[in-house]
């Protein structure tokens, strides 16, 4: 064996052990990236979407009788419409927006006390947050929102969805809601909610469960308000006349048995007859009498609507053009400009006083 | 010479006899690496894991540097990922800390201070959060 054979030799055995440790700091590298990565995804996520919405997100000023008010709110579009909740805006006399370091003054364009939010608007071109569809939001969708508590910054919260919900202690909404568990403080009212793709599902309107909960109001129903302004500068809920109560029969598609038309009503003329079971209004299928609310929220007066119903075991379908109710709702124009009102309901409701 | 060989040549005359069973050379393989086998469970793996590696290793003829390259890309994997995976925790940890109303949120299970009617002590501010949703006594009909 001669030294040169040796050496190499040498050489060899000393390569093995820095190939081995190299080996092994590279399996530990992957293990450590595996098994961690669901974590950092979902952190680097909410990161990315909290970074790249805050400056959509804005700190809302009012006052009231009772004081200076603060909230949450946020852009909608690029025009400076703002989504925020009802009780932010205070009277609607005085409401300033800060972004960043900017104060800008936000006039009321529209309040709905029937879902607890409002609209305003500031004169500026604005960033603004996506909007997405609330409707393919289910159960355990992660949710991310961002608010100013009290007087600090905007902070985000994450959690998840828990449910749909159509009713709060035996009262119903007028429209579904998205019930979360989503942690929210003082402040968070008018949130924007958003998925896990960054787009805008829905707005807090109430913190629940010592506010380790909240409900959200769905961005489709936002959205239904919002083009009732847009379109007639008030809020227009359409009426058909149609009155249901739960059938005795759980075998059938729908327990929604039509038991009163009323006289000359939108519904009576089309054709729909008393007794008829209702299956779908519209696009929203009805298989329980309170799903009518939904279907309710999302007709417009004066707009043409499909309904279907079960009679004599085979499905009908009418066309209705919805009419604005006679009775209960009554708009009332609550601001010297024509596109600043205020839809007062006559229906006994559950808004918390003052709320604050 | 010739006397001193004959025995020899006696031998070799009697091992003509002398002849393996005819599965022998059948055999003599299996028989090879059993006896191989165990032998080897005799040793300790890492000794056989070590003298494979170093067998393995020699047919590549790479030269030094490429393993020092190896080791030094493996370093620096290692050091961006550990680095990049503490960079988003800590964004998380600050967004927290410069707002300790965040790290409250960050904790989905913990309470959250304060109730939804806040008045801060001095400034008469009111924070808005409602109690609860808007909801009616309404009847089944629209």
């Amino acid at each position: 064996m001669t030294r040169r054979s040796v050496s190499r030799r040498a050489l060899r055995a000393a390569r093995l052990p820095v190939f081995a440790v190299a080996a092994a700091l590279s399996a530990v590298t992957v293990l450590a990236a595996e098994s961690d990565s669901g974590e950092s995804i979902i952190s680097a996520r909410v990161k990315e979407i909290f970074d790249f919405n805050r400056n959509g997100v804005v700190k809302i000023q009012s006052t009231d009788s009772h004081g200076h008010i603060e909230g949450t709110g946020f852009y909608a579009d690029s025009s400076g419409t703002i989504y925020t909740g009802l009780d932010v805006i205070g009277d609607g006399s005085n409401i300033t927006v800060i972004q960043g370091m900017r104060k800008l003054p936000a006039r009321l364009e529209i309040a709905d006390p029937r879902t607890g939010i409002a609209i305003i608007k500031v004169d500026t071109t604005t960033p603004f947050l996506p909007l997405g569809d609330s409707s393919k939001t289910d159960a355990y969708t992660p949710l991310v929102t961002i608010g100013y508590p009290y007087d600090k910054p905007a902070v985000w919260s994450s959690g998840l969805v828990a449910g749909l919900e159509k009713e709060y202690l035996s009262r119903y909404f007028h429209t579904t809601h998205i019930r979360a568990k989503l942690p929210v403080q003082p402040g968070f009212g008018g949130a924007p909610v958003l998925n896990l793709r960054g787009e805008v599902i829905g707005i807090v309107v109430a913190g629940v469960d010592e506010n380790n909960g909240c409900f959200i109001l769905p961005i489709n129903a936002a959205e239904k308000v919002r083009t009732d302004f847009d379109r007639f500068h008030q809020l227009r809920p359409g009426w058909v006349g149609i009155s249901v109560e739960p059938a005795s029969d759980n075998s059938l598609p729908s327990t929604a048995r039509i038991t009163e038309l009323q006289p000359d009503a939108p519904a009576t003329r089309a054709g729909v007859q008393k007794g008829d079971l209702l299956l779908r209004v519209g696009d929203i299928a009805i298989h329980a009498p309170e799903d009518i609310f939904d279907a309710s929220f999302f007709l417009t007066a004066g707009d043409e609507t499909t309904v279907t119903v079960l009679r004599d075991g085979t499905e009908q379908k009418f066309t209705v053009r919805a009419a604005e109710n006679p009775s209960s709702p009554t708009v009332t124009d609550e601001s010297d400009q024509p596109e600043h009102s205020i839809l007062t309901l006559e229906t006994s409701s559950t808004m918390p006083p003052a709320g604050r | 010479m010739s006397e001193d060989l004959s025995p020899i040549q006696k031998l070799i005359r009697l091992k003509r006899y002398e002849q393996p069973p005819e599965d022998y050379f059948e055999d003599f393989l299996l028989e090879f690496q059993r006896r191989q086998r165990a032998e080897m469970l005799q040793r300790p793996a890492w000794q056989i894991m070590w003298e494979r590696a170093n067998l393995w290793l020699e047919g590549f003829r790479v030269p030094a540097f490429a393993y020092a390259s190896i080791l030094v890309t493996a370093l620096g994997i290692t050091g961006f990922m550990m680095n990049s995976q503490s960079g988003v925790t800590a964004a998380i940890a600050n967004n927290s800390s410069s707002n300790p109303a965040a790290a409250a949120n960050v904790a989905s299970t913990g309470p959250v201070a304060g109730s939804s009617v806040a008045q801060v002590s001095t400034a008469p501010h009111s924070y808005v959060l409602e109690k609860r949703p808007v909801s009616y006594d309404a009847p089944f009909s629209f």
